[in-house]
Order: C-alpha cells, then structure tokens, then sequence
C-alpha cells in the first residue's frame, strides 16, 4: 500500500513557483516492512511518568485497519495527519512541576528487519519550572529500508527549561520523517539539537511558538548530505510573547549528488515587543554536483524587534586545507577534520559521550566514502 | 506611556496628481479580447507578424493563471481596463510642437528642465504613445539609435523581429502574456560598438487615462566594448479606479559592455504595477539595476540578470517606501550560467502607516558558473507597528567553486543611536531624519541627482514628538 503526504514544509510565505520548494509530496510504500515493537525506553529511572495506557503497541492493527478501512487515508495533508491516522507508538511525557530531572531520558528507537516501520507521536509536557534532558535517537541496526514518520509536541509551561535532543541515523535506503511542534511559555526555555545525518530521504520540520513574555529558544540543526541523498528541512521561530528570544543555527556539509533544500523563518507577529531573533546557516559543499538550496525567511509585523539572518555558502577554504595536508593528514582527513570543527560546537552541546562519539564517527564514515 | 512619534511624511503627490482633461485621440474598448489586439495593431500599422504574435500572447495569457506567491491580485478585472489610449498628438522631436496640456504636464515633473541640462536623449509617453522623441546631434553621428518603438518597428524591423520579447517570452507569466498581446510605445535604444554615451538617456512614462493600462516595451542592445545610462521614470494622478501598468524591458549587454538602468516608480496609488525586467549578459558585461520603488498600490517588480558570459557581472541596488495601503513586493533575480561571474544585491526598504514592504529574491548558480560569487544585503526598517516588512530570498546553488554571502536585518530606529545623535545638540526630530536619511543613502547615492533630490523630499521629516 503506498501512502501520499502532501503540503509537508510548506513555506509561510510561497515565492516562485519554479524553485519548487514552496511545499513537499511524498509517497510511502509500507510493502513488506513490519511495524515497530521494541521498547526504546532506556535508562528511565526517573521521575518521569509514562502513561502505560498511552503506549500503543497495537499499531499493526491500528495502521492496516486504517488502510483497509478508508483508502482516502492513502492520500493526506501534513505529518501531523498522517501520524495521527497511522502512529503505531504513541508515548506521553509528562514532568511534574518544579521536577528537576539530572539524568537525561533517553528514547533509542533501534531499527531493522523486523522493525522496519515506525510512525510515532511523542507528546512531551513539561511542568512549571521543571528541567530536563530528553534525548530521542533513531538508528539502524543494520542496512535495510526502514521507515521512520513522527510527530513530536512539547509544551514548555512557565519556567520550565527542557533540552530536547534528537538525533538520527538511520540507514541510507531508510525514509526519515520527522515534524516536531514546540510551544514555550512565560520564562521557559527550550533547547534543542536536531542532528538529522542518516536516511537517504530526509524531512525534517520543526515548529517554535514563543508564546509568553521572556519566553526563548535555540535550536540547532547538523545535516550531512552524501550519495544521491534528499533533504528537506523546514525550521520555523514564531516569536508571540514580549521579549522573546529565538536563534536557529544550521551547520551543513554536502557531498556527492545530493539535494538539500533547508527553509528557516523568523516570524515576528504583532505584539511581539522586544523580541530578538537570528537565523544563520553554514554549508561546506564538498561536491560539484551537489544541490544547495537556502530560504532564510524573515518575516515581521512587529516594529520593536531585532531580527537579522546570515548565510554562507561555499566551499572548504583552500589554504586550511592546505596547511593541514602539509601536517601529514590526507585530503579526506583534512576535509573530515573541517566538517568535525563546524559541527563540533553543536554536537558537544549532546551530554552522552557514547552519542557523540557515534556521530563522529558517522560522519568520518560519510566522508571517506565521499567520491 | 505612548510613545510621540516623529512623523515621516509621504512625498508630496500634488506635482503628480493633477490630470489633463483632454480627450484622446483614440482608445479601445474597455476589456480584452482578439477584436482589441486585432484594433491595437491595425491601428499602429504593425507588420503582419506583429499581429501573429499579439494573438499567439494573447492566447497564453488566457492559458495561464495569476501567480500562486505574490500578493493576491484580486481585483483586477481586465474587463475594466482600457488597454490602448493614444493621446492627442503625433510623436514631436520639438517640446513646442507637444499640445500645451500635454507640455505642462512633463514641464511640472521637469523633463523639458533635465533633459537641457543633463541628459543625451529624452523620450516622453503619454499614456499608450510617446508623444516626444530627441537624441543629441553627436550621438546620432556615432550611430547611436535612440527613437519610440513605434519608429523602431518600422525602420529597423529586423533588429526588432530578432530581440522583440525573445528574452522575456509570452510564456514567461501572465502578465508578460497580456504585455504581449497589447503592448504600446516604450523605446528603442542602440548603442554601437566601442561608444560611450557620457550623459544619461532617459524615458518618463505617465498615464493619464482613468482605468488606462500602460504597456510600453523598452529595447535596449549595447554592443561590444560601450557604455551607457539609461534612466525611467514613472507616474501618473490618482483615480478612484484601478489602473494598470505591466511594461517590459528586455537588455542585451554584449561583450565588455556596460549598461545601468535606473527607475524611479512614482505612480498613485491606484495602480498595479506589474513590470517584467530583464538583462543577458555577455563576457565580461555588466549591468547595474538601480531602483526606486515609492509608488503604486501593488508592485511585483524583481528585475533579472543573466550572467551568460564569462566574467558577467551584475550589480542591484534597491529601494522601496511602503506607506498606507501600499504593498511593494520587490527585489531581484540573478542566474550565474558562466564561470567567474560576480553579483552584488543591496536592497532597503522602509515600512509605516499599515505599507507592506517585501523583499523577495532569487539567486541561482548553476554548474558550469565555478569560481562565481554573490553578495547579498537586504535591511528593512520599519517606522511603526502597523505595517508589514518580509524578506524572502532563495539561493539555489549548484556547484562547489562558489562563495556566496546573504545578510537581512530588520528593525527600527535605534533608540541609543538617537540618544547618542541627541547628546551631541542635534534635536530628536533631526536625529532620526538623519538615521533614516543614512539608511537610504547608499541607494541615494546611486540616483541621478535630480532623483535623490526627489527621494530625499520623500523622506521628508516634521520635527514632533520626543522619546518616549
């Protein structure tokens, strides 16, 4: 059964039609692939309540009957709807007030063979001034085509402060989905890291609403692009609140025949006194061949505010790579060690060492095999 | 406490707004239809394949739809446009042989003034046809070609047949369709190889007519190794119907040429301006797009550089006042098809009283353009609350070898730049004049003298209020 999703990262405000990035279609084929069942939570002795009703581990049924029952269902708007119809885990979070928790909370959704099909909700509420680490990771076990769709909500109420960390590194035949909807309230802060590397068809969307006063968030976003790979990403700061803060950092490389596509957009609505906002994207193109499309958005009914955006594209400088190779280090090791120092200041915000060294990892896997 | 703010007046339209009652010669129907593009060229005493084309325009233009992006175009009804108005007059080559009416209109907006004291050539439309044509004794001599395209039509067919919307087809958008099918007037420009033509030419297009579409083509071929400066301007009075303009310009800067093109769009605002620009560049070419956007109700105007050759360059330089009820969605489109080819975009606009300023772009680089670069700057201020400033850029970049740069700001008035400003005896009202005169002037400063005079009266400041 194939599944379309239409109107996936849609841009705020349309432009011309021939960029053909104003929205995204997709088409999922689920033949032979066979729903999630492991339980991805890990090292979760906290104060963390999961709902055990909520956790649904029916979602063979729950998504076939779906598709038997309505083939209208083949053919939707948005992640969100398609989640909805179709999620197979469905997992809610929610920290008490005042809860600090000092471990992070870790959700490792390991796919393979047998756990090839993953469409998930995660729904993360966060008390007053409570604080927390969650760390969402998807990998695959092994290679294959497996394919992930998600929806995460987090709600942040007054005071709280919550990094949210996901990362995902699934396999190159593997599709990767992944919309998330963030809401900050008064004084709360949210921190996320969005390091989309693996799959070899990657939309990523991600959806800030700075909704009261002092309210902030950054969001940092780490992509590679390898191979035939297509990416997608649509990173959005809507700034509401007096006094709101928002900054989205991106950090690219580029390699062989891929295509990337990343829209980012401030968007400050009326009222939004005294906000701040910055966007700013870096790619390292490591190819001729590859595609590199930017849409850096800033958009303001606002007249109070600061916003700025900066993007740079271009190649690896010629005389660092230079120096280094006069030191004895490789062209491929020269280029992994720039790409490694303008992810790094992003991928050491990650506080598990072990996550991080897979990154690292990964990433020196990707560029010895660049072309 | 509420905030007294300093007012920054919209430009004084009186100059503009005064409209000559006089009948026209001739005008269609209101509408469109084959029977008034049919009128239009039977009139004009176009060559038959003129006719052809007009047609063929016309039926992609009812093939295709308005744009999907864009602010919405509603209403618009091209059953209530008169597409062709011919004025009163023949072309003139002598201002004294213009009808008074017609005269006194150009004398009040200072082109009989201009074009004495700094100008190679002027031509003047006067809603559907030029009305006058000159071009200075010596550049004739260097065979500089400077005339109406009515005239161009028929003395250099060929020339005309071979570039006449080859760079910018029917097929390009809707409104490029509907130019196509009822175009009139515009000018006609060539310039030799090796030529420098020292002082700028220049083209004042106005419309008169209520409910008049104006859609003059402007032909511009500089070849090889020569230098001009081309300036528009645009205006027309203010009516209580809609009125329409969507020009053409198509530029062809060959090999180590030079060309800048420089606008002042003043029009009321009861028009849509709907323009369609467009430069190919050769080696080593260069084109410079120096624009000034305060006019209209709607303008969707993105001027657009071919970089073709090798070492092309392309330079923008922007502006755009938004002010009540005005939507300006301008900017510009770059395509890097060669190596070594190098852009430059600086665009500003200003935002008050409930104007929308949008800043839209396009820059492409494609494979074959390595070692190319582009810079773009775009910085909005907005001077209240109720107004709208949005800037959407894309860069589709295609190849490794590249360096591309692009940096938006927006905001308003610093509070510690005028306090700063204030403390060295300078009063508020002043300070903040000054700020918003240095937010345009490197835009100013690219305008012919006469302009940046004009565009500093726009900003004009009333010395009220205080920080608070």
């Amino acid at each position: 059964m194939k599944h379309r999703i239409e109107e996936i990262n849609k841009l705020q405000i349309p432009t011309w039609s021939r960029h053909a990035i104003n929205e995204t279609t997709i088409s999922l084929d689920f033949t032979d692939l066979k729903p999630y069942r492991e339980n991805p939570l890990k090292n979760n002795d906290n104060c963390i309540q999961i709902e055990e009703n909520a956790i649904k581990n029916s979602s063979s049924i729950r998504m076939e009957e779906n598709a038997l029952k309505n083939d209208a269902d083949t053919n939707v708007k948005g992640v969100r709807e398609f989640v909805r119809n179709h999620s197979n885990q469905t997992y809610h979070i929610h920290i008490n007030d005042n809860e600090v928790l000092d471990e992070p909370m870790v959700l490792n959704f390991i796919m393979d063979s047998e756990n090839s099909l993953l469409i998930e909700e995660i729904i993360i509420n966060a008390g007053r001034d409570s604080k927390a680490t969650i760390i969402i990771s998807y990998f695959s076990k092994e290679d294959g085509r497996h394919i992930h769709c998600g929806h995460t909500k987090m709600n942040l109420d007054k005071g709280a402060e919550i990094d949210l960390i996901k990362i995902q590194l699934l396999s190159e035949q593997s599709t990767h989905l992944d919309k998330n909807r963030v809401t900050v309230g008064e004084g709360a802060v949210a921190n996320m890291i969005l390091a989309e590397l693996g799959s070899g068809n990657l939309i990523s969307e991600c959806d800030v609403s700075l909704e009261s006063d002092r309210s902030m968030a950054k969001l940092d976003s780490i992509y590679i692009g390898n191979k035939s790979k297509v990416i997608d990403m649509n990173y959005r700061m809507e700034y509401v609140g007096r006094h709101s803060q928002g900054f989205i950092t991106a950090k690219g490389a580029l390699m062989d025949k891929c295509r990337k596509t990343f829209k980012n957009t401030l968007d400050f609505v009326a009222g939004s006194f005294g906000s701040k906002g910055r966007e700013e994207e870096t790619v390292i193109s490591l190819s001729e061949e590859a595609v590199n499309i930017s849409v850096p958005l800033l958009l303001c009914g606002e007249e109070n505010v600061e916003g700025q955006h900066a993007s740079n594209i271009g190649r690896l400088s010629k005389s660092k790579l230079f120096y280094l190779m006069s030191r004895g280090l490789n062209e491929k090791e020269a280029k992994r060690l720039m790409v490694e120092a303008s992810f790094t200041p992003i991928i050491e915000k990650i506080p598990l060492e072990a996550l991080r060294n897979r990154i690292f990892h990964y990433i020196s896997e990707v560029i010895q095999h660049d072309k | 406490m509420d905030r007294n703010k300093t007012q920054i007046e919209d430009i004084n339209r009186s100059i503009y707004d005064i409209h000559d009652k006089e009948a026209a010669a001739h005008q269609v129907e209101r509408g469109l239809s084959k029977e008034i593009v049919t009128e239009i060229s039977r009139y004009k005493d176009e060559p038959s394949w003129m006719l052809e084309a007009r047609l063929a325009s016309l039926e992609t233009y009812h093939r295709l739809g308005l744009p999907k992006w864009g602010p919405s175009l509603h209403e618009l009804n091209m059953e209530d446009i008169i597409t062709y108005v011919k004025p009163n007059t023949d072309m003139k080559t002598s201002w004294e042989d213009i009808p008074e009416f017609i005269k006194n209109t150009f004398d009040r907006l200072g082109i009989p003034e201009a074009e004495k004291k700094a100008l190679s050539g002027v031509g003047a439309q006067y809603d559907s046809e030029v009305v006058y044509h000159s071009i200075k004794e010596e550049l004739l001599r260097q065979g500089v070609i400077y005339t109406d395209m009515g005239t161009a039509l028929i003395e250099y067919e060929d020339i005309i047949k071979e570039h006449f919307m080859k760079l910018i087809p029917p097929s390009d958008h809707k409104f490029v369709a509907l130019h196509g099918a009822v175009w009139s007037g515009g000018s006609f420009v060539y310039v030799p190889p090796n030529t420098e033509v020292r002082l700028p030419l220049q083209s004042y297009f106005r419309v008169n007519a209520p409910g008049a579409g104006q859609f003059e083509h402007t032909l511009i071929i500089v070849d090889k190794g020569s230098k001009v400066h081309f300036i528009e301007g645009c205006s027309a009075p203010k009516y209580n119907v809609l009125n329409l303009h969507a020009g053409c310009v198509e530029l062809y800067v060959k090999e180590g040429a030079s060309l800048r093109y420089s606008t002042i769009e003043n029009w009321s605002r009861n028009m849509l301006n709907l323009n369609t620009k467009r430069a190919i560049v050769d080696k080593n070419g260069s084109i410079e797009w120096v624009s000034g956007t305060f006019g209209s109700r709607i303008t969707m105007l993105y001027p657009m550089s071919i970089l073709k050759g090798e070492g092309a360059r392309s330079e923008y330089v922007g502006i755009s006042f938004a002010s009540e009820g005005q939507t300006l969605d301008t900017g510009t489109k770059v395509v890097h098809l060669a190596p070594n080819t190098y852009s430059t975009v600086n665009s500003r606009s200003i935002s008050k009283k409930g104007g929308k300023a949008t800043y839209r772009s396009s820059i492409v680089v494609t494979p074959e353009a390595r070692d190319s670069k582009s810079s773009v700057i775009c910085e909005s201020l907005m001077l209240d609350s109720s107004c709208r400033s949005d800037t959407i850029p894309v860069m589709d970049i295609r190849n490794d070898a590249v360096d591309i740069g692009h940096e938006a700001k927006i905001g308003r008035i610093s509070e510690e730049a005028i306090y700063y400003i204030m403390s060295r005896g300078i009063s508020e009202a002043e300070a903040r004049a000054m700020i918003v005169r240095g937010f345009a002037e490197p835009i100013a400063k690219e305008l012919p003298l006469e302009y940046a005079v004009e565009m500093n009266r726009l900003i004009d400041i009333e010395l009220e209020g205080s920080i608070g």
